[in-house]
């Protein structure tokens, strides 16, 4: 009995003791917290970066930076928040509203409208030159001798030296650019593009040698060789790994393809694309409907694919398909740069026998000579767009704009976009910085058209659900094309409705926050320094406040000209016009609602 | 040497006649910086702290018309009657010329929500004559050009452009490109007026002038990109031009190449005779090969031929 209640007492005393360390921790924790926040030189950058190498990556800019500011005489820490993507948003959202957000956040995840409530525009700040990369270029003068590579960044640095900050970027930093607020928010350290990942190993096995297919009837053969050669063998071997993630990528990369002319032939207005509303417009004339042989095309092509994917690809997750590569189970998969590393890591990782050599290669076009495609074949897919990714912007909270300014200028000059990219196996975006080996063949293209055309009328609206609906049983055999189109088109009409009038309404929603930014910048130009140098930097802020303002404000007036000249053109056809009839009653009854 | 002493006597005196325009209190510069980020209960009362504060008497007069902004734009719980008061108490107070003419436009824009447009157009009237040489003038002509105009493509949205026109010709300021004040967006605005309505010569004067005064620094990249689009489409379809259609997708490729359409334009520049293949190989453009580049200068031949 005493034996017993000795026992409980220890395990009391444990349990105490327990409870006593983590009050200790926490209460440390809510210290330490809070000391670095009342020291004016510690920043918190966040970010949801998980992936492979990109952390330790930003680690080794953040070590360099405070090692460089040591040497300047100033103790500055920067702490490293990565949060998992899952959680990414409600985190930023908590943090935000409640005033208690880090210095710096990655941009993205969230509503873009937090851009304007929470974040200092970085507009000026990039305009001016990156003082950085004098920093380097003296640097790099003062070395006896140069390696090639330090050369071609020395001739590069003299030229970006004393151009604006915005300009070291290979697009000019335009994918930070936000269109709604006409300013710039954040600055990136990455860019990302798509390619597909082949099994050198396999290759050679199968087709005698390692040269990946650079048209798309050679992806088909390739495919076939793969799937006859498992067949063969006795081997459960996949030609394609793909989920439906994957099966996505192929679909809008080829609908592109097959339909960017299309793209500019329904652009009214010549804005160079195709708009939600326009393709609503050339369905309202006939022109697109589902039986588009340029858009069948783009689905056929598609279950042609289809064909070398696992069985029951669709319930899969894009892991499993990566898994599924990884193990040597697959010739092919198609993914981001932003996989490159993980995959390698992966494969390094297998016993030595499942390990095998990874080639990368741009996803094959159609040629103009393919007997079935050939004849709506317009080109790749261009990626001139492909912008700046993975950007901080700096919040208002921050007690140290100039030093997170400051932080991102010195990540920013070739040698540490060099550095922290080759860590994460990502693409650089610093114009003299240089890719990984493997990373090369990811460097964006230039080359080729933009847009494509499909049924979506409002991104993510009610059209994208319902042709989600009718189009996944048909690439998985479930359905057939007549059955896809003729559902698609009947219960088109009031979806279409629903998106069009929230696309007409919308425009307006924001209207007044963007009437009271107007009006700040314009008390701005009229109660500020009235130096001309100064005045004029306002005055041009407010012009970039007023520009989407002002394309919100006539934004009812041209979809309502836009119409009116639609419907001049509708063709006395029965099908088209039940179709029109069937929009206007649906939208009638969604306006009046 | 006693002149010298009279001048620079005479030339303090002068000088405490008009006092060195003091620092703006700090309390006013977070209201506004708040007020920027929308953040209006706490501007209001930061605001309202700088009313209190001991202070010259145009920064006072500087928080009350935040104070009235601040009521007149919030999102919620706004009040466009105390907002107005406050703006006539301002008035009263006698405010230096352009401090009154950003009260009267905000007037204007308050008349506007109460859909009291007869009002407000008198408000923007006033600016317009008043004040056209400076921003506050042009946004009023901006915003009496929306209020009136009506449709796109109707015959009253061109008789307003018109106007226009005729109010922009009377300004007394040149616009450059390093300080374009807002004449960008009022030929923006002008050139879509004139497009919808189908005068596609007279859009295309506005829509230039858009992108010689327009900047990617003063507009944006991705604005003037689409503008120049716009402007070659319209001289290669609408207006048949292939040489000035040409010479505006030289511009899209030149001076904007990170642009969805630029490859689409550099085979238009190459194809309608605008480019040379030293420019174009100038450019340096990544994964243009010279593979590339000799098919596109041998179908502008097949082209031409």
């Amino acid at each position: 009995m005493a034996e017993k209640e000795g026992n409980s007492k220890y395990i009391n005393m444990l349990g105490l003791s327990v409870l006593l360390v983590c009050y200790a921790g926490a209460i440390w924790n809510v210290v330490k917290s809070k000391r670095q926040e009342q020291r004016a030189d510690v920043i918190r950058i966040v970010h949801w970066q998980l992936e492979l190498g990109v952390r330790d990556g930003l680690q080794v800019l953040i070590d360099e930076f405070e090692a460089y500011k040591a040497e300047q005489g100033q103790a500055v820490e920067v702490v490293q928040i990565p949060i998992p993507e899952r959680a990414y948003n409600q985190y930023v959202t908590t943090q935000l509203i409640g005033g208690t957000a880090p210095d710096m956040i990655q941009i993205g995840m969230f509503p873009e409208e937090y851009l304007g409530r929470y974040f200092y525009p970085l507009s000026n700040e990039i305009q001016k030159p990156n003082p950085f990369m004098n920093r380097r270029l003296e640097i790099l003068s003062a070395k006896s001798e140069l390696t090639p590579v330090e050369a071609e960044e020395l001739e590069m640095v003299k030229i970006l030296a004393g151009k604006p900050w915005m300009d070291s970027f290979t697009d000019g930093l335009r994918g930070q650019f936000k269109e709604n607020f006409q300013e710039y928010f954040g600055v990136g350290f990455s860019t990302f593009t798509v390619r597909m990942y082949y099994n050198k190993d396999l290759f050679k096995k199968v087709l005698g040698h390692d040269n990946p297919p650079s048209k798309f009837e050679e992806l088909i053969n390739v495919s076939n060789a793969i799937k006859d050669y498992g067949k063969e063998n006795g081997i459960d071997l996949l030609p394609i790994a793909s989920s439906k993630y994957q099966a996505d990528v192929f679909r809008n990369r080829y609908l592109a393809e097959l339909t960017s002319d299309l793209s500019k032939e329904y652009d009214m207005d010549y804005s160079g694309s195709t708009v939600g509303e326009e393709k609503l417009y050339a369905m309202l004339r006939g022109d697109l409907t589902p039986w588009n042989e340029q858009y069948k095309a783009s689905i056929e092509l598609v279950q042609d694919l289809a064909d070398f994917f696992p069985r029951g690809f669709m319930s899969m997750g894009r892991e499993d398909s990566g898994f599924a590569f990884v193990q040597g189970k697959a010739g092919m998969i198609t993914s981001g740069s932003w996989d490159a590393l993980s995959y390698l890591k992966k494969i390094e990782d297998q016993p030595e026998a499942g390990r095998f050599e990874v080639g990368i290669f741009d996803l094959p076009s159609i040629s103009k000579d393919h007997p079935k495609y050939g004849q709506f074949a317009d080109g790749r897919n261009s990626e001139a767009t492909s912008g700046t990714g993975f950007g901080f912007g700096i919040t208002r909270f921050t007690r140290n704009f100039d030093l997170c300014v400051e932080f991102l200028q010195f990540s920013t000059t070739p040698d540490m976009n060099t550095k922290v990219n080759e860590i994460a196996g990502w693409i650089p975006v610093v114009k003299g910085a240089v890719p990984g080996e493997l990373l090369k063949k990811f460097q964006p293209n230039f080359v080729g058209y933009q847009g494509s055309v499909n049924f979506e009328v409002m991104s993510g609206g009610k059209v994208r659900l319902l042709e989600q609906q009718v189009y996944w049983p048909l690439i998985s055999g479930d359905s057939d094309f007549e059955t896809y189109a003729k559902t698609l088109w009947e219960k088109l009409p009031a979806e279409a409705s629903t998106d069009y009038k929230r696309i007409y309404q919308g425009s307006m929603e924001s209207v007044p926050n963007r009437q009271a930014r107007r009006s700040a910048y314009l008390a701005n130009v009229v109660l500020g320094d009235q130096d001309p140098e100064k005045r004029t930097a306002r005055e041009i802020q407010l012009q970039r406040s007023m520009q989407p303002l002002l394309k919100f404000l006539v934004t009812q007036k041209r979809m309502d000209r836009m119409m009116k000249v639609t419907l001049e053109q509708v063709p006395d056809d029965e099908m088209i016009q039940k179709f029109n009839r069937d929009f206007f009653k649906a939208l009638d009854r969604e306006m009046s609602q | 040497m006693t002149r010298p002493v009279l001048c620079g006597l005479l030339f303090v005196s002068m000088l405490s006649m008009f006092p060195l325009r003091a620092e703006k209190p700090e309390i006013l510069q977070r209201a506004w910086q708040e007020y920027q980020f929308l953040s209006m209960d706490a501007a209001k009362n930061l605001f309202k702290q700088a009313q209190k504060l001991d202070t010259s008497a145009e920064y006072l007069l500087e928080a009350k018309v935040g104070l009235a902004m601040v009521s007149q734009f919030r999102e919620q719980k706004s009040d466009l009657n105390v907002a107005e008061a406050l703006y006539r108490e301002v008035l009263a107070e006698n405010p230096p010329e352009e401090l009154r003419d950003l009260v009267y436009s905000f007037i204007a824009d308050l008349h506007i929500s109460r859909g009291e447009n007869e009002e407000a157009l008198e408000m923007l009237d006033k600016l317009i004559e008043s004040n056209l040489n400076s921003v506050v003038g042009q946004d009023a002509l901006i915003r009496k050009t929306l209020l009136t105009m009506g449709e796109y493509g109707a015959p009253q949205s061109v008789k307003v452009a018109d106007e226009t026109e005729t109010i922009l010709a009377g300004l007394a300021i040149e616009p450059t490109a390093e300080r374009p004040y807002l004449i960008p967006l009022l030929e923006s605005l002008l050139g879509d007026i004139y497009f919808w309505s189908g005068d596609f010569t007279k859009a295309l004067a506005h829509y230039e002038i858009f992108t010689t005064l327009g900047n990617a620094k003063t507009t944006s990249y991705g604005s003037q990109a689409g503008q120049l689009y716009q402007i070659a489409k319209l001289y290669e379809v609408e207006m048949e031009d292939p040489k000035k259609a040409g010479q505006f997708y030289k511009r899209l490729i030149t001076e904007y190449p990170n642009n969805g359409t630029s490859y689409f334009a550099l085979e238009k520049a190459v194809r309608l005779g605008a480019m040379s293949r030293k420019e174009v190989e100038k450019l340096r453009l990544s994964g243009v090969t010279s593979e590339i580049l000799d098919e596109l200068f041998e179908t502008s031949k097949e082209g031409k031929n």
